[in-house]
């Protein structure tokens, strides 16, 4: 008797370990295409409502989105109300969410001075929260996330390595991730000084860092969650958390064509 | 100068760059006011971060000028099913649009309308067309949200 439930146990035991390791290799399939709700993908039958009115807007915004969108009373909004309603919302909790420095940096800045308009690659963060379609291709080691134009492409090292020590800053940063369930974790640092969001006016310093979970949504697989949070002393007085959704489009193809700089009399 | 001062500010376009922006319009454009031109396309440069016409314009002295109109990235508007060709050199077009904040010949356009009196869009003016979508909705998860 002692021995069947000895067995037992250990059976137990090691079907339990061989779960969670499968669990941690790779719950999710997140191969392919993603977008946001931009108009060509508007339509898309996985988003819901809330995913309709997505934006590039914090977790605190979102909990105002659902108040606007299931509280009957707010129902003399429109659709361009709650985007204008949203977006202040936003504004308004990083510009709350900002260190001294944070502020000042982000009203020395002048929209004309955008690296992107003289066509220089994004950094990694505002490569996260950008709108265009991204997309996976998962490796045993690795997950390559692949985006259009002005973006960078990334590499999140899969393979259970830490961050390196002293490691070299970049654009890019340094990023390594893991399976919490059924969302990938993604977590980068050693990134340069850089225009984090042009439309949130947020810009990090060197000794930021970032979180990234992708969450397949369990009411329908073909939409995922994405939420970013940016830890950074120096620009913020607490993290901050943008969400923004995304659906699987296989029918679209990444377009990386090339950019070219405006030149000449303008 | 076949330029008017047509509309002013509307929320929803002061807080949403095109579609799939690159850069925010603001950077070279008065998003507060919108002007129409119009003229003969020179050139379109179906490229990134942003579309571009240029073309002629004749002004109200009768001297041609040279203007330039930015619109969505091109890798949206492909996917609205444009292509490299959509505009030829000496198509006739009217262009609306936000001018430049500098004060040159520069509009970040909102729409494009063709000889024949097609609104082929293409600018920013597809918010108009985000926003249908987004009220019908909108209308459908309020008619069913109480059943």
């Amino acid at each position: 008797m002692r021995v069947l439930a000895g067995t037992t146990l250990i059976g137990c035991f090691l079907l339990h370990v061989t779960l969670s390791h499968a669990q941690d290799t790779q719950p999710v399939d997140l191969s392919g295409v993603w977008s946001t709700n931009s108009l060509d993908t508007l339509e898309n039958p996985a988003w819901n409502i809330e995913g309709q009115f997505s934006c590039r807007c914090t977790t605190e915004t979102y909990e105002y989105l659902r108040s606007l969108l299931y509280d009957p009373s707010n129902d003399y909004m429109s659709a361009q109300e709650i985007i204008e309603t949203l977006a202040a919302h936003t504004l308004q909790i990083i510009a709350d969410r900002l260190t001294v420095t944070g502020r000042e940096v982000g009203s020395a800045f002048d929209l004309a001075d955008d690296p992107a308009i003289q066509c220089e690659r994004f950094g990694v963060f505002r490569t996260i929260l950008h709108s265009d379609p991204i997309e996976f291709e998962v490796y045993d080691d690795r997950i390559i996330i692949l985006g259009e134009d002005l973006t960078v492409d990334r590499t999140i090292y899969m393979d259970g390595r830490g961050h390196p020590d002293g490691g070299q800053k970049s654009a890019a940063g340094h990023s390594i991730g893991w399976y919490e369930g059924r969302t990938l974790v993604v977590e980068t640092v050693d990134v340069t000084p850089n225009l984090a969001d042009d439309q949130l006016a947020i810009h990090n310093s060197d000794r930021a860092r970032s979180i990234e979970r992708y969450t397949v949504s369990s009411d329908d697989e073909r939409r995922l969650e994405v939420k970013f949070t940016l830890y950074d002393p120096v620009m913020l007085r607490q993290p901050l958390t943008i969400e923004r959704p995304r659906v699987l489009t296989p029918d679209v193809e990444l377009d990386r064509s090339p950019c070219e700089v405006i030149s000449g009399q303008f | 100068m076949k330029v008017k001062i047509l509309i002013s500010i509307c929320g929803a376009l002061l807080m949403t760059p095109p579609a799939s922006s690159h850069h925010n319009f603001a950077a070279h454009y008065q998003l507060e006011e919108t002007v129409e031109i119009s003229g003969v396309v020179s050139e379109f440069r179906f490229v990134n971060p942003h579309a571009r016409v240029y073309l002629d314009v004749r002004n109200e002295e009768g001297e041609l000028e040279s203007w330039m109109a930015e619109g969505d990235a091109s890798v949206a508007l492909r996917r609205s099913g444009w292509a490299a060709d959509e505009l030829k050199a000496g198509d006739r077009i009217e262009i609306v649009g936000h001018p430049s904040r500098a004060g040159s010949n520069m509009l970040g356009w909102k729409s494009i309308t063709l000889a024949d009196g097609t609104n082929i869009g293409g600018g920013d003016g597809r918010l108009e067309e985000r926003l249908r979508i987004l009220e019908e909705s909108l209308a459908r998860f309020r008619q069913q949200r109480g059943r």
